[in-house]
């Protein structure tokens, strides 16, 4: 992660997430680690609506291609926990990269719980960024 | 609906770990990746 962060950095861009927990819980959680980028949170979810990023529901959560997709990451060593209070699992996250003027130049909503971009897809997206400005 | 390609959130309000708001235009300037969670950690 550090080093993909670097990366971005290196292509002139910036990094910003995104939470939707209140300021007090994302406090407690950022003191158990070190993040390199900031880290805020939305907890009227405005930012999340802006950006049509909807809940899913439980049949959504629960279907095929989700639970294979959650299988798929435990084998790799993720593990599942209990939601902390305030977590909605329900809501769906998405990744965006916007230009130096807030324009959306790519856009990846999270269609079901376990989707989301490669990390090489947000840094291909910062790349296309500045190199139509440098030309 | 998604905010789609080409188009633009608005002003946009945040809060920081602090308890003190901050815009989304504080960020701009720059290419930003923007990474909307769903849970923590």
């Amino acid at each position: 992660m550090q080093e993909q962060y670097e990366e971005i950095l290196r292509l002139g861009g910036a990094v910003l997430v995104v939470s939707f927990v209140s300021p007090a819980q994302l406090t407690t959680y950022l003191a158990a680690g070190a993040f390199p980028f900031p880290v805020v949170a939305d907890p009227t979810r405005q930012g999340y609506q802006a950006f049509g990023l909807e809940r899913t529901s439980w049949s959504a959560m629960l279907a095929v291609r989700s639970v294979l997709r959650y299988l798929r990451l435990i084998l790799r060593g993720w593990l599942p926990r209990r939601p902390r209070e305030g977590e909605d699992v329900l809501q769906l996250g998405g990744d965006f990269v916007l230009d130096a003027t807030g324009q959306v130049v790519y856009a990846h909503p999270s269609g079901e719980p376990t989707d989301r971009p490669s990390v090489s897809d947000l840094i291909d997206a910062v790349r296309q960024v500045t190199v139509k400005k440098d030309s | 609906m998604s905010l789609r390609v080409g188009e633009h959130p608005g002003d946009l309000y945040f809060i920081r770990p602090d308890g003190s708001p901050v815009s989304i235009s504080a960020f701009l300037g720059r290419p930003l990746v923007l990474i909307f969670l769903r849970h923590l950690g």
